[in-house]
């Protein structure tokens, strides 16, 4: 085989387990050699998992051995960002808070890709509780590029983006809350599914905004994130939020489209004079690729795109104040030897514990929900996300999907952004509208501006994955950006 | 209108933090920051729009009221998770102070 075993993709190496051209320990042990091999300069991991991962490698092959048929999953080595509990693996969200923090259960996404026969090789790293568009906010290490390792991965999963783009695993599971997966497969050059909210179960996820957090896959192209999405999407018990809809194979039905007639929507607002020039005409050469398949482009207007930021980050503040009141060192996380009462383990256990960037969001949002302010700031936008939801509704009586980048810049260097927040909050730009409407939205590769990736956002109706998958597909079959590696080895 | 240290103080202890006088300070001049740009949401008309509370429509989700047995291994990790122990008791500090 001429292909590095890291650089299959999940298909072509199903292939070649299935006619025992390799073996799932070779696999496994590919992935974890490489793991050993660049990690110490990109830094994506925190958790390396080899001697769990080659025991079930092990168990795996006999299975194969003995013919048994298996799954698309079955032997296919991947990683978790450290926000997914993983039973009996250190979970730290990135944060010291969480620093010896082990799950007792698995998340359900877990489950489902161990009922698969995924093998989980590593837990990987991302900016503290997902707050963050760099890995610059993880408390541990800035996960670097591997197209230049003196700029950010992205983030919040910029582990999860550059292990995939290495081949560190053949995919990676992350979490998108504004643009968390879509933003990090941006900056690596890969691919990357923002789910519909509640498309695939929450459970067992550390929660950072509860009426945005998603899970999804990041993987080498749309075929890929098709089959992981199969795997682990679907109601849960357990995530009251899950849609009830029938299972949907979407690996199967992904190049069954006709993209003739299909509608894309170009939004005006997000191709303003302010855009690169460049990443603009990446996009829109992106776009006529498909026109050239028969798709019919036209402009839309989505005016409420210039409130997105605020009113995603009043909400999401908000939500994570809530939700990391949890972690006061009594019910979760690193616990203070300094305090002498109650009130000094939750305000000492937590000023260690919490890093700067998440104290900043809980003070934000302290404020944004307590008395006097709570309807300035936390209901009104959660009023002006009812009217960016509508404005995409009407968008899409008038076209199947959008298209538009999904950052406004290539990977920016360690270090440029992080001292000035509210800029930082910028890089969201282009990604936090889709997440306030819930909709499904793929980053997929569609150019190079001085060796740096550029990605476009594809965006569906809500719970229309299907259609997202297809014209992912369709553009990556007509071009081979998604093929291009980071040169680092 | 903006964020004073008075309430700085008042919005940490909330949100139980510690903080020191230099990140009092900082957290003052980011949260301004951040809360005049937030400030473009007071000029959208929501007159009349319902907020989005939820996005899925799902209402009233049921299910079977049925006692699941907790394996003895989950019961065991979530022993060790716990920072301080006596005998079979989780031992926490002290919540009455003599003034």
């Amino acid at each position: 085989m001429i292909m590095k075993l890291h650089e299959l993709t999940i298909v072509e190496a199903h292939n070649a387990l299935v006619h025992k051209d390799i073996s799932t320990v070779e696999l496994v042990t590919a992935c974890i050699a490489r793991i050993y091999s660049i990690d110490n300069r990109i830094n994506a991991f925190i958790t390396i998992l080899d001697e769990e991962a080659l025991a079930q490698a092990h168990t795996i092959d006999a299975k194969i051995a003995a013919g048994e048929k298996i799954g698309m999953l079955t032997g296919i080595p991947y990683s978790a960002k450290d926000v997914i509990m993983t039973e009996g693996v250190r979970t730290t969200a990135g944060s010291n808070m969480l620093r010896e923090f082990i799950p007792p259960f698995n998340a359900t996404v877990i489950e489902h890709l161990n009922q698969a026969g995924a093998i989980l090789i590593g837990k990987t790293n991302c900016d503290a509780y997902g707050h963050g568009s760099s890995t610059e906010n993880s408390d541990f290490f800035v996960t670097r590029n591997p197209h230049d390792t003196t700029r950010v991965a992205g983030g919040s999963s910029g582990g999860a983006a550059a292990a995939v783009a290495l081949g560190m695993g053949l995919f990676a599971l992350g979490e998108d809350t504004g643009g968390s997966i879509r933003q990090p497969a941006s900056f690596c050059g890969i691919t990357g599914l923002k789910v519909s909210y509640g498309r695939v179960s929450r459970y067992g996820i550390i929660a950072y905004a509860s009426s945005l957090d998603t899970v999804g896959p990041l993987t080498k192209n749309a075929e890929d994130c098709a089959i992981v999405l199969s795997a682990i999407a679907g109601r849960d018990n357990r995530d009251h939020t899950t849609v009830h809809e029938t299972p949907t194979d979407y690996y199967a039905a992904i190049k069954k489209k006709d993209m003739h007639g299909l509608r894309i929507g170009i939004p005006v607002e997000y191709f303003t004079k302010d855009l690169d020039r460049e990443v603009n005409n990446i996009v829109m050469e992106a776009v006529r690729k498909l026109k050239v398949q028969g798709c019919v482009i036209e402009e839309v207007s989505l005016p409420l795109t210039s409130v997105a930021i605020p009113t995603y980050y009043s909400i999401a503040a908000s939500e994570t104040s809530a939700n990391l009141a949890r972690l006061d060192g009594i019910r979760f996380g690193h616990r203070t030897t300094l305090a002498q009462s109650t009130e000094e383990v939750f305000k000492q256990s937590r000023m260690e514990g919490l890093g700067a960037e998440a104290q900043r969001r809980i003070m934000l949002g302290t404020y944004a929900l307590s008395a006097g302010y709570h309807d300035e700031y936390y209901k009104k936008a959660q009023k002006v996300r009812t009217l960016l939801r509508k404005e995409f509704e009407s968008a899409f009586k008038k076209v199947d999907v959008l298209i538009c980048p999904t950052s406004p810049f290539t990977a920016f260097r360690i270090g440029e952004k992080s001292a000035n927040p509210a800029e930082m909050y910028l890089a969201d730009i282009y990604t936090t509208a889709f997440s306030l409407a819930g909709l499904p939205t793929i980053n997929v590769p569609c150019g190079y501006i001085s060796d740096l990736p550029v990605g476009m956002q594809i965006a569906g109706p809500y719970t229309d994955e299907m259609t997202v998958l297809q014209v992912a597909a369709a553009f990556e079959q007509v071009t081979d950006w998604h093929k291009k590696r980071p040169s680092i080895s | 209108m903006s964020i004073t240290n008075k309430q700085i103080r008042s919005i940490a202890s909330l949100a139980k933090l510690h903080l020191s006088s230099e990140a009092e300070e900082k957290y003052k001049d980011e949260l301004n920051t951040v809360l005049e740009y937030f400030s473009s949401l007071a000029q959208i008309d929501t007159t009349h729009i319902e907020p989005t509370n939820q996005l899925t429509g799902l209402q009233n989700i049921f299910r079977e009221d049925i006692v699941e047995q907790c394996p003895e291994r989950t019961h065991q990790r979530l022993l060790k998770e716990v920072s301080l122990m006596k005998g079979r008791y989780i031992a926490v500090p002290k919540i009455f102070i003599k003034e």
